[in-house]
């Protein structure tokens, strides 16, 4: 008998070895932490050592694009990259890292301020990540984006393989003199906004460089769907009497009386008999209304309009502010910078010039509530996937998404495995009041998108190792048959001039006519009013929901805005601060640019217009001192708010 | 050259002795034990304590990393006190303590359950099955629970449809137009908050506070009448520490600072050594403050207290010892009794949410369901390591003690009630400092399913949450520091609390 050396029982026949299980289970975690050291060892000896030893050089790639095709259109590119026989010799490796879209900044500012960050990293404004600080975490580009991309040569631009793969997605044959001329173009002007979206206004500097677009925010509609109740709705219009839902949408008539949405008009006869999506707010919340019907009548409970989330309901929000506030600008925009900015836009309303009892704002919040009734019950608390999830199920008639969803929805809808639940996705801009329809006195127009800033700028760590590397593989992700591969098989939009979109975004494209992005009473905007817009974010979905009045809703959120602490004065005090950090900022920065100066003892020509920008700026800032003049000029009885 | 007397030494000399002689010989004895603790303390320090430190020093500062960091004295703490949203988030850390508290019973009882089965093969099969949970991630066990509570295909309402239970609760709902049961015994009850309560104790906290007084007034059973006099002062000039910091810091921040942790620390200590059971008075003062920030009603503090302690003076006229102490009990109970009702009657479900009639109700979506809904949250309540916490404290219970009192006749639930339940009361302590910690400053799970504007009404705000957005989102460290700061006195307060009262009767 053998007495056990964990349990202490005398087990088996003597002399024979029994296997206990608390034996295996410690091997398992043995040969597990041995695995474990092993790997540990392995990267920290891969890391450390350099190509001169036989090492590898690393140059990380962050992002938070965790969209279906991005990831799988990223790692395709970096094998190419990885493969160029100048990257293989210098045993340089490109890998993609990515994190999810909420804890990114979190990620991000733990790992610059670290000095721990990716080489390559989405640059993404946030608190930490700003004008002041941004020089401190990210290479100037500014040097290396006036020569051309070596990547867009000829010899890659003109390749049998890339004109081969060109025709078989049916892309028109690139022009020659085109491909001459971008051999020798400026990296910067490869991009077609003129690497805007990489610059920053601060520093007069470029920072990133744009690979992609967001794409824009667009409605998806189911098109079976779309038609099924068309041809219901049509017959909602021949059926005597009319169903009340419909009468009441029909109610509206030009002029303003009535409650419904629009009047009976051979447009809107035209349109029902068409196979178009709804062209007019009016034929939108009616198609709504006719979905709500239908799914009554079909005994399908779970049919909805619109497939709604939060964010969803933010995007509605967000969208429509514009057209229902343009009129504003007009009165606030006081500096005529085409912008209704944060000051203009609350010292407004101190000095009474708006206030929510404005027909423009009960237009759009009665608007906004309108849209999201049509949403599934408790959508608040529904996140995102769960509302693409509900679309392609064919639960619901529309979605509001942005261009980096639009791969999912359109891939989704066709591949599910029943083919008789396979529907096609169609995709239409969010609809405007049209002529004679209800809120059509208020609504001017839609913002442009032509200066949105929608692109993916990817920026060099300033301490990292391998900078040159990191701007090489951009150089290469952004040439034009790489990035055209890679937004193509990513489903997102091309950001370098003469490349080919997808078929399928050709909606999402941006639309450059209409009034200027900054013609919007931004009131939901928390980067500019974090307590205030915390106060009115909370009321707004109570509203939205129909929990409180109209009436309540706004008393609210004025109340959070006369605050003492935390209400609009303080915004007054907290740009105070912020553009004493940004000028001691400047300050710095132009000690360096005077000191690398003395030293080299002499300026280039090409250098001097950003110092006497700068200089400029700083001398403007005064310390901070602007807000302080503009409170006097406000409100030239009241003190400063200090806190 | 005469020897050195050492007998005659003088004391300072003797010091040394002691030290060169004993200390360093004892030092000399376990020194390899001090090396082997030496990487523990030393990665405490650097990771456990300096991080802390330089949070209570970031707090007096302005701070956005990587390169603002102006010093700002108390004005963190004054904007954190004067924060309505901040204050609105305590109200339901409230709820949520008060049900979580009651949510360790199942814990216990699981615990129990399994101390008590016979074969020790199948209390080790639970015990595993208890332990593997763990291995599930929080954020996979978030979104399960997120997809139970989707209005249209979640679990839950299913289930609640399949059982009836969505007419029940719609029977106790009903509509705006025809109110249910819950909505109508709140009709009959709001009266009396709005006659008696109100302008008797503030809020509901108030109301509740007055209870908590009396029943510490039972501490105050010392028979010369200047040593009460003197105890009746430092209580008063306790609670009277905020609003003077205030006061003070209009002038100058610095000094409100040190007059209010002088006067704090000064004050206990002063009632430590006049009293045995003292630790309840700072933490009713504490809890005065917090219930009335929110107003800023900050006198009727020192009000109330003045009020009773001049019932317990006229108690000590009439009554003698023994009887008193009956009366402040019962008087006591009786009315934190009476609160709990009247509070269940009228904030329970006040007005009718409309909710249940279609049979999908928004549970993370409606302003009324998102607390019910986080209350319900993680149903049946059995935490893994809450269970495997009782169970070692279960297993330390002596065979004999067990004989011994079913010698005497005791049954199943008198074993429970009077032998297993008192002995485990040091673990329940721990897992109550746990759970109060995780309440106060988790946010994970409001952030994740509500946003980080706490959802509608911002009902769902946590302190935790409001730190996280403060820091993260507006970019506003120092003053999250601040906030951290005012969690961490609430935490040790309610610690000590239950240090004092939660424990093992020797």
């Amino acid at each position: 008998m053998k007495e056990h050396p964990v349990s202490g029982k005398y087990r088996g026949r003597p002399g024979k070895i029994v296997l206990h299980p608390n034996w295996v289970g410690l091997a398992l975690v043995l040969v597990a932490f041995a695995w474990s050291c092993l790997q540990v060892f392995r990267h920290l000896r891969e890391s450390s050592r350099n190509p001169e030893d036989g090492g590898k050089r690393i140059v990380r790639i962050l992002h938070w694009q965790l969209e279906p095709g991005y990831r799988e259109a990223m790692d395709k590119v970096i094998q190419r990259y990885n493969r160029l026989p100048h990257v293989q010799a210098a045993k340089v490796e490109v890998r993609q890292m990515y994190v999810a879209d909420r804890v990114y900044n979190q990620f991000l500012n733990v790992h610059l301020i670290s000095g721990t960050a990716p080489d390559l990293s989405v640059r993404r404004s946030n608190k930490v990540v700003r004008t002041g600080t941004l020089g401190k975490f990210y290479e100037s580009l500014a040097d290396r984006i006036a020569d051309p991309n070596p990547y867009n040569h000829r010899r890659y631009t003109e390749a049998p393989e890339y004109q081969a793969w060109r025709s078989s997605i049916g892309a028109p044959p690139l022009d020659s003199e085109f491909l001459a001329e971008l051999e020798q173009m400026p990296w910067r002007s490869t991009f077609i906004d003129n690497m805007k979206n990489g610059y920053d206004d601060g520093l007069k500097d470029y920072f990133g460089v744009p690979v992609s677009t967001f794409g824009m925010t667009r409605l998806y509609y189911n098109r079976n769907l779309l038609q099924q109740i068309k041809a219901y709705l049509a017959a909602q219009f021949s059926s005597m009497p009319r169903p009340a839902w419909l009468q009441h949408c029909l109610e509206y008539q030009t002029g303003g009386a009535g409650e419904g949405y629009l009047p009976e008009s051979p447009e809107l006869h035209a349109w029902l008999s068409s196979e178009a999506p709804p062209q007019t707010l009016g034929q939108f919340l009616l198609y709504c209304e006719a979905v709500r019907a239908f799914a009554r009548a079909s005994g399908n409970d779970k049919l909805v309009a619109i497939s709604g989330s939060e964010r969803i309901a933010s995007v509605f929000r967000d969208f429509y502010l514009g057209p229902f506030t343009i009129s504003y600008a007009h009165l606030l925009d006081w500096d005529w910078d085409y912008a209704m900015n944060e000051h203009e836009v609350w010292t407004a309303w101190m000095k009474k010039r708006w206030s929510y009892q404005d027909k423009p704002l009960r237009d759009y919040f009665a608007c906004v509530k309108a849209i999201a009734s049509h949403f599934p019950p408790g959508f608040l608390g529904l996140d995102r996937d769960q509302a693409l999830r509900r679309f392609l199920s064919g639960q619901a008639a529309m979605i509001a998404a942005g261009g980096w969803d639009a791969a999912s929805l359109f891939r989704g809808a066709q591949q599910k495995k029943d083919p008789r639940a396979r529907f096609t996705v169609g995709v239409m801009p969010f609809p405007l009041p049209g002529p004679g329809e209800r809120w059509s006195d208020t609504v001017q127009g839609r913002h442009m998108e032509g200066d949105y800033l929608y692109g993916v700028p990817f920026g060099v760590y300033k301490q990292s190792p391998n900078k040159e590397w990191a701007v090489d593989f951009l150089r290469f992700l952004t040439s034009l048959p790489q990035n055209e591969f890679f937004t193509y098989e990513a489903g997102w939009l091309p950001f370098v001039i003469g490349a080919h979109p997808h078929p399928t975004m050709r909606g999402l494209q941006p639309d450059p006519n209409g009034f200027p992005v900054g013609y919007k009473l931004d009131i939901s905007n928390e980067a500019t009013a974090g307590q205030v817009v915390t106060v009115f974010k909370g009321q707004f979905w109570l509203y939205l929901q129909g929990e409180i009045t109209y009436d309540e809703f706004a008393t609210k959120v004025e109340s959070a805005y006369l605050q003492e602490r935390s209400g609009l004065r303080r915004i007054w005090y907290n740009r105070t601060l912020t553009d004493q950090q940004e000028f001691r900022s400047k300050e710095r920065g132009l000690s360096a640019m005077e000191t690398d100066y003395f030293f080299r003892q002499g300026v280039l020509p090409q250098e001097m217009p950003r110092y006497r920008v700068l200089l400029m700026d700083s001398l403007q800032a005064v310390n901070g001192i602007e807000a302080r003049l503009l409170w006097k000029n406000y409100f030239p009885d009241q003190p400063f708010p200090e806190f | 050259m005469p020897p050195i007397a050492l007998e005659s030494s003088s004391p300072s000399t003797a010091a040394l002795h002691w030290w060169r002689d004993v200390f360093w010989r004892k030092i000399g004895c376990w020194q390899v034990l001090y090396l082997l603790m030496l990487p523990t303390i030393a990665s405490m320090l650097v990771f456990d304590y300096y991080p802390k430190l330089d949070v209570i020093l970031m707090s007096f500062y302005r701070w956005q990393p990587p390169d603002i960091q102006d010093y700002h004295g108390l004005k963190n703490y004054e904007d954190a006190l004067t924060d309505p949203l901040f204050w609105q988030s305590f109200r339901l850390i409230g709820i949520l303590l008060a049900a979580n508290i009651l949510k360790l019973i199942p814990g216990i009882l699981v615990a129990i359950a399994l101390h008590r089965l016979l074969s020790d093969r199948w209390r080790y099969i639970y015990q595993v099955l208890f332990v593997i949970p763990m291995v599930i991630p929080g954020m996979v066990w978030l979104l399960i629970w997120k997809s139970f509570y989707d209005p249209d295909f979640g679990l839950l309402n299913r289930v609640l449809q399949a059982t009836g239970m969505m007419k029940l609760l719609h029977w106790l709902d009903g509509t705006k137009e025809s109110p249910g049961v819950l909505p109508r015994v709140a009709d009959w009850v709001e009266p009396f908050q709005q006659q008696v309560i109100q302008p008797l104790f503030g809020n509901w906290g108030g109301f509740f506070l007055a209870g908590a007084i009396l029943l510490a007034l039972r501490s105050l059973q010392v028979p010369e009448r200047a040593r009460r006099t003197r105890i009746y002062a430092a209580v008063t000039g306790l609670a009277l520490l905020l609003p003077l910091g205030i006061t003070i810091s209009h002038w100058d921040g610095l000094t409100a600072c040190f007059v209010s942790l002088a006067g704090w620390v000064g004050g206990c200590r002063f009632l430590s050594r006049q009293l045995d059971r003292w630790i309840h008075w700072p933490v009713l003062v504490l809890a005065g403050w917090l219930v009335f920030a929110h107003t800023r009603d900050f006198f009727r503090l020192p009000l109330m207290l003045l009020f009773a302690f001049s019932v317990m003076e006229w108690l000590t006229l009439c009554k003698s010892r023994e009887p008193r102490e009956q009366i402040l009990a019962w008087g006591g109970w009786l009315h934190l009794g009476a609160a709990v009702l009247l509070f269940l009657g009228t904030q329970l479900w006040p007005e009718p949410t409309g909710q249940f009639r279609e049979g999908t109700p928004a549970w993370l979506g409606s302003k009324d369901l998102v607390i019910p809904a986080i209350l319900f949250w993680g149903f049946p309540w059995v935490g893994t390591v809450g269970v495997l916490i009782y169970l070692s404290g279960l297993q330390q219970i002596s065979q004999d003690v067990y004989e011994a009192a079913e010698l005497d006749g005791v049954g199943p639930l008198g074993m429970l009630l009077r032998i297993e339940l008192p002995l485990i009361m040091t673990q329940v302590r721990i897992n109550l400092i746990f759970m109060t910690i995780g309440t106060l400053t988790g946010y994970e799970m409001f952030l994740i399913l509500l946003g980080s504007d706490g959802g509608p009404g911002n009902k769902g705000m946590v302190p935790g949450l409001f730190m996280f957005k403060k820091a993260f989102e507006e970019g506003q460290f120092g003053y999250a520091c601040a906030l951290g700061m005012i969690l961490f006195v609430i935490i040790l307060g309610l610690t000590m609390f239950y240090n004092r009262y939660v424990k093992v009767e020797k």
